[in-house]
């Protein structure tokens, strides 16, 4: 599984390139569904174990979390690893994730 | 989707090594005083090329050399800077430097990174020279620079960059981070990304890219120069530029604002000028169109390719061998029926020779190369050993389109570089030496290859000092070799080749070792080749290298003496005759001549050659081939001549051993095993005791 949920926690983990976006999309996708039968308000999206994102990873992380918003619950990135951050910067995606991360601004 | 980036790193590999190999020609024929436009964009557009790949393969080591090598030739093709021979040296070092990194990528070789330091100064060296000299010129600028007072006297302008890739930029495996660090580079950028919202998660498809950009960027570089950034992502509808505080695009004469379709006139205008002269432009709408990705028009044919293993096409080879011999025997075996009865048996069969010959030539192209894959690169060694040397050369090239099998020309390499050297070195003399010898001060090698009688033949020549005979001589006895003064020129020629011989008078890091030539002659040996030298002291040496078309299906006539057959091939087949007694002269005992229109031709019995007692004695009663052995004509004496055939060379040496006089050996159509003659080997065994 790339995704692991526990709480209000949701942990993303492994590869997050266009060579891992196809699974991570399904674990999402499942996850969302989960979504549905909770009553989160909240909830916490640790990114410290993500190996490697690109701009197709960081675009499935955007879209993903405006789902989840749109199911009333608002998310907050968490522990974003330096590389993340850097390749949110160096793409100017920095206001894409300001919302849930003030750090990535 | 699970895409392993490292399956295109060959690609990469190849065409950066095929960039790097066509900047380097370049480089080495072009004038700095007054070089060629269409050159200057081509080894700009090689560079940019490189550099775009190791950005997107991720070898940002390979980025830093060639960022800087493309941005001075940037500023040489706008002709910001004049070209120098020294820059041109500073390039060529800057393309070994980048093919030490490529070859550290793809075979894990060591890359000196102080090589790389160095070439990396001096090209800022350079840049930094050329940005104190460059001479400010606003008229001359081709771009849509203006004046802005905040700059401080530069030419800046702001333009807001609107850009909408195509949804496949993922699995295009394209990134984005250097176009952005490029356009950075290039003055104040801001930049900011947008993900287009989807709110059906179930529908999404995360391989399409569904980002845009805006970027405001304060630059002095040219709209061109912006547009070239996104040369391999962009189309022209996917990429929009507007000028915000300069809006005159492309005329630094013209004032005033400009209007929107003045703007989009500009915009369309630099696209369709640079189409020709760039990589891939944004008007390049079809990616197969010539011209896209950079093609040059005189490229189109042969850029339209794909790369297939070497084991798959020897794989392809072999079989074809094997269907040729199939054919063979079939052809063989319709002999004995009834051309009448088997009418459209024999009509199939004949069809079936026909499609097999052109199949078979066809496939035989696929590992033939042109030997300037050698050739080439020899401009360059000779240019850097000219100048170390201190001496003037001109290299010569002829026939730079002969082909020959890739395996030869992969193992010719050395023996080549060897002889261009000892060339270099020995042969040619210094400026003063050669004004006082009342030659020219540059002279001149020759590298000559061509195909002779079925084999290739690939020459050495220079027109320096010759082989010293004397000096030969000398410095045989001297190492202990059998030597008298009664030796012919092409026996003392040959002594070269014995293993640590030298005449050199000092050990140079270029020649004088007295290792190369017996490597030379190892080698080529070692692919069933000769070598043979000429000389004329004072007036330069002559290097020939022979080889046999190894893996060639050849064309050969099949000839009988006494229960044997053999394989004439019949590019070395003059004529056939059978003569009459008085063209025959006997000259001393087992010395035969014929006289074949006024001339009178030595006659060699195969049967005596291959020891085969049951064959006709009386060259009368026989056949006589006339064959053309390197220019020598002989006359070979067979008891009958069988027929014309396509026949597979089969290596004696893999299969049996090496067998003088041949050149391998085939499978005939009932199965059995047919010598292939080699008539200048022959005739070196026929006239040995």
């Amino acid at each position: 599984m790339a995704t692991h949920t526990k709480d209000t926690r949701h942990q993303l983990t492994g590869d997050w390139t266009i060579s891992g976006v196809a699974d991570q999309c399904e674990a999402l996708s499942k996850s969302l569904q989960d979504l549905k039968s909770g009553r989160k308000k909240k909830i916490q999206i640790d990114c410290k174990q993500i190996n490697s994102i690109d701009m197709s990873g960081l675009q499935l992380l955007h879209v993903w979390m405006e789902c989840v918003r749109m199911r009333g619950v608002e998310t907050q990135l968490l522990n974003l690893p330096d590389e993340m951050q850097q390749t949110i910067q160096q793409l100017g995606l920095g206001q894409c994730f300001t919302d849930n991360y003030p750090g990535a601004a | 989707m699970n895409v392993d980036l490292s399956q295109f790193y060959q690609v990469f590999f190849d065409e950066s090594a095929e960039h790097l190999s066509e900047m380097e020609r370049i480089f080495l024929t072009i004038d700095p005083a007054n070089p060629d436009d269409e050159n200057l964009h081509a080894v700009f557009r090689a560079a940019h090329s490189i550099k775009g790949g190791a950005g997107t393969f991720g070898f940002p080591d390979m980025t830093v050399v060639t960022h800087t090598l493309e941005s001075l030739l940037d500023r040489v093709r706008h002709h910001e800077i004049v070209l120098t021979r020294q820059m041109v040296d500073v390039f060529l070092q800057a393309g070994d430097a980048i093919s030490m990194q490529l070859a550290g990528h793809r075979d894990g070789s060591n890359v000196d990174q102080q090589v790389i330091d160095a070439v990396c100064e001096r090209l800022n060296t350079i840049s930094g020279r050329c940005a104190a000299m460059a001479p400010v010129d606003p008229i001359q600028e081709p771009s849509f620079k203006g004046q802005n007072p905040s700059d401080e006297g530069t030419s800046k302008s702001t333009c807001r960059i609107m850009f909408t890739p195509p949804p496949d930029l993922y699995t295009r495996m394209v990134r984005m981070e250097p176009i952005f660090e490029e356009l950075s580079a290039m003055g104040d950028l801001t930049l900011t990304g947008e993900i287009e919202p989807h709110h059906e998660f179930h529908t999404y498809d995360p391989s399409l890219c569904r980002l845009t950009w805006e970027m405001t960027l304060c630059t002095d570089r040219t709209l061109e120069e912006i547009l070239e950034v996104f040369m391999f992502v962009a189309d022209e509808d996917e990429i929009r530029i507007e000028m915000l505080d300069h809006p005159v695009p492309h005329s630094s004469e013209k004032s005033g604002p400009a209007t929107e379709p003045e703007r989009a006139s500009a915009v369309e205008a630099i696209s369709a000028d640079s189409g020709s002269v760039m990589g891939r432009r944004l008007s390049d709408k079809n990616e197969t169109a010539p011209g896209a990705y950079g093609r040059r028009p005189s490229e189109n044919a042969e850029t339209s390719s794909i790369r297939v293993g070497v084991a798959k096409v020897d794989q392809l080879i072999n079989q074809m061998g094997e269907l040729v011999i199939t054919q063979a025997m079939l052809a063989q075996t319709a002999q004995q029926l009834d051309p009448v009865l088997y009418e459209n048996l024999h009509r199939g069969l004949s069809l079936l020779e026909r499609n097999t010959r052109d199949l078979q030539e066809s496939v035989m192209s696929i590992r033939m190369m042109p030997i300037n894959f050698i050739f080439s690169r020899f401009p360059r060694l000779v240019h850097d050993l000219a100048d170390k040397l201190g001496k003037q050369v001109e290299l010569k090239q002829v026939g730079e389109t002969t082909e020959l099998d890739k395996g030869l020309v992969e193992k010719l390499a050395d023996p080549l570089t060897h002889l261009v050297r000892n060339s270099l070195d020995h042969g040619i003399e210094s400026p003063e030496i050669r004004i006082a010898a009342g030659k020219s001060p540059c002279g001149t090698i020759t590298l000559k290859a061509s195909q002779q009688g079925g084999r290739v033949v690939v020459e050495v020549a220079d027109d320096g000092a010759g082989l010293d005979r004397e000096r030969i001589l000398a410095k045989a006895a001297q190492n202990g070799l059998p030597v008298s003064d009664s030796m012919s020129d092409d026996e003392i020629w040959h002594l070269i080749f014995a293993p640590g011989f030298s005449t050199a008078d000092s050990v140079t890091d270029v020649s004088g070792r007295g290792v190369g030539m017996d490597v030379v002659l190892r080698n080529v040996n070692a692919m069933g080749g000769r070598v043979a030298i000429f000389s004329s002291q004072g007036k330069g040496s002559r290097v020939v290298i022979s080889l046999p078309l190894t893996l060639a299906i050849l064309d050969g006539l099949s000839v009988r003496v006494g229960n044997e057959t053999f394989i004439v091939p019949l590019n070395s087949i003059i004529e056939s005759l059978q003569p009459q007694s008085s063209d025959l002269n006997e000259v001393g005992r087992d010395n035969t001549t014929v006289h074949v229109r006024g001339e009178y031709i030595p006659l060699m019995r195969l049967a005596d050659i291959f020891s085969i007692p049951e064959a006709v004695r009386r060259p009368e009663e026989a056949v006589i081939m006339l064959i053309d052995a390197e220019g020598e004509h002989l006359a070979l004496l067979v008891d009958e001549l069988l027929g014309q055939h396509q026949v597979v060379i089969k290596s004696l040496e893999t299969n049996y051993r090496k067998v003088d006089g041949t050149a391998g050996a085939t499978i005939l159509g009932d199965g059995r095993v047919a010598l292939i003659l080699d008539a200048v080997d022959m005739v070196r065994l026929w006239r040995s005791p």
